[in-house]
């Protein structure tokens, strides 16, 4: 299975991930396009600062699911196939539960629409639009068998030191 | 191995499904003493608001609690258990052996003693049975009196408003939802329902019922004096555990049932989760009655995972909640209605459209409210689970920095 990891010390907070994300969730998938619709695309990455770093974040579709266990309605739920975790907007009565207990903030409110949005991790794309999106390769879309512990540590690493250069 | 498990609600959905995971050879049987099963509890309110449908509020269909191949008897309550011959029995005398039971069997509401108050036009709202009641019943721009001031008083209380009922909401405590917001946070709530007409009458409970000859409800005499014309009243006085199946058998309560770190209680072999169950709170450092939809699901799984022989510690509970009001969204965790003294309060923001507080004790964030803006709530809460907290880390929070590259990041 394939994971979306982050290479922060490549990422220049130049939020090209977050355009990308919102042109291929509109109607048009063109940048162009989707600057005309009635309903403004949203973003589902969030190029978030640190202290001197900056950090494109979205869903981690973890294992253990707080958002799942926390929604009352039914909307979160686990992919089958893809093992992603999706909402089901219809579902959604716009609680906030998930948004409760995410540990990431990775969750965003549309408070017109009263439900959430979050990254789908752009199931039906070959390439997440944030990972072909980045200009530095920040940010990856690594098969996860391939990526072994030594990897993992490597990128909570750079997270953590980005700053010192170490 | 037979799997007895007592509750189809939160807790036993999903041990039932962890179950079939880790046993696919194992039988499962489910006995719910509702006749509708697989629901969520907490959108009965939504589905009298006319928000969603009846449908809607099953969060399994038929077919998937079929294809599970979880036996399911419903509308059948246990009521008797022996513990020597391991098995339970039901309503209808029938007795159902097991190896491993597990107890979900919820809460109920509580019907305070009050003359008069049994009898029609009084109602509970807890079940979807309930609220099909309800909706039988309710007219538009007649009475309804509620009895509470928790988390259903208040989302009934909008749901009867929206619906065009003239709405009033009489609470025993100063303010609404005193049992995790302050009297700050809930004012702003207070405000908004006042807004859309409701009405509130609190510091009072009922004293009496009052009825005409036929037996119809006419009105409800509050603790001062004040009559009020009622054509419907609804109890939300709060819920207690439902502990029916023990009997006289001698297992741990306190609040709840008392439960091990795995999810066991006093008797061995038999596991409770949920709303009956009392567990480990990590703010409390204590067991806590926690009665919330995500440590029912997440108990389930964990007391399911031990019932299957894993080894695995519940990870732990604690109070937090959301809201979304009349627009108003509100996201509370932790302890932050309590002015104890070695907690210290911070107020980041305070008008009428926003509210942060945030509390701290020691070095741990002990609970904080975001009123009007909740994104990245999560992180937050998260924080109230950790140990400790950095000092860096505090100094962020204390500058609206809630983010979790802003909190994790470098040199924390």
């Amino acid at each position: 299975m394939k994971q979306v990891m982050i290479d922060v010390s490549r990422c220049l907070g130049c939020k090209s991930c977050e355009l990308a994300c919102a042109v291929v969730h509109s109607e048009s998938k063109s940048l162009i396009g989707s600057v005309f619709e009635k309903k403004k695309p949203k973003k589902r990455v969030c190029v978030e600062t640190g202290d001197k770093i900056t950090f494109p974040l979205q869903c981690r579709h973890c294992e253990d699911a707080r958002c799942i266990d926390a929604c009352m309605s039914g909307a979160m739920f686990r992919d089958a196939e893809t093992q992603t975790v999706q909402v089901n907007p219809d579902r959604c009565v716009g609680c906030w539960m998930c948004v409760m207990v995410c540990p990431f903030g990775a969750i965003s409110q549309q408070r017109e629409e009263n439900t959430v949005i979050k990254c789908d991790r752009c199931v039906n794309e070959d390439v997440p639009a944030c990972v072909q999106a980045c200009p530095t390769k920040a940010i990856k879309f690594i098969e996860i068998d391939a990526f072994s512990r030594d990897k993992r540590n490597q990128y909570l690493i750079n997270f953590r030191f980005a700053e010192e250069g170490k | 191995m037979h799997y007895v498990i007592i509750g189809a609600s939160a807790a036993g959905i999903s041990a039932a499904e962890t179950l079939v995971r880790l046993d696919p050879d194992a039988v499962i049987t489910v006995v719910s003493r509702e006749k509708d099963i697989a629901y969520s509890r907490c959108l009965v309110t939504y589905y009298i608001s006319g928000q969603i449908s009846r449908d809607a509020v099953f969060i399994r269909s038929d077919e998937q609690l079929r294809a599970s191949g979880v036996r399911f008897i419903a509308g059948t309550e246990a009521v008797g258990l022996d513990t020597e011959k391991r098995h339970i029995t039901l309503t209808d005398a029938s007795a159902i052996s097991y190896d491993r039971l597990l107890v979900a069997s919820g809460a109920s509401p509580v019907l305070p003693d009050i003359k008069g108050i049994k009898g029609l036009g009084v109602y509970t709202l807890r079940t979807i049975a309930d609220a099909d009641s309800i909706i039988a019943e309710m007219t538009e721009s007649k009475a309804v009196t509620i009895l509470g001031d928790g988390l259903v008083a208040v989302t009934a209380a909008m749901a009867l408003n929206k619906r065009g009922m003239c709405v009033s909401l009489v609470g025993i405590a100063p303010h609404i939802l005193a049992g995790f917001l302050d009297s700050r946070a809930a004012g702003i709530i207070q405000n908004r329902m006042t807004e859309a007409g409701i009405r509130f009458y609190l510091g009072k409970s009922f004293s009496e019922v009052n009825r005409d000859a036929g037996g119809r409800l006419n009105s409800v005499t509050l603790s001062d004096g004040t009559s009020l014309e009622a054509d419907m009243a609804v109890i939300a006085a709060g819920v207690k555990p439902e502990l029916k199946v023990f009997g006289e058998t001698a297992v741990a309560v306190e609040k709840g049932l008392l439960v091990d770190e795995f999810m066991e209680t006093s008797v061995p072999g038999i596991y409770a989760a949920g709303d009956v169950a009392q567990a480990y709170d990590v703010v409390r450092n204590a067991p806590v009655w926690n009665p919330l939809w995500p440590h029912a699901v997440e108990q389930g799984r964990c007391a399911a995972l031990n019932m299957a022989g894993r080894k695995v510690r519940y990870s732990g509970s604690t109070n937090m909640n959301s809201l979304n009001i009349g627009g108003i969204s509100l996201v509370c965790a932790g302890i932050a209605n309590s002015e104890l003294p070695d907690y210290e309060s911070f107020y980041l923001s305070d008008n009428n459209s926003t509210y942060k507080k945030l509390v701290f004790r020691n070095r741990k964030l002990a609970g904080f409210i975001l009123l009007g803006k909740t994104e990245k709530s999560g992180v937050l809460t998260s924080l109230v689970k950790h140990e400790t907290i950095s000092p860096t880390q505090k100094d962020k929070l204390l500058g609206g920095h809630f983010s979790y590259t802003a909190l994790t990041g470098p040199d924390h």
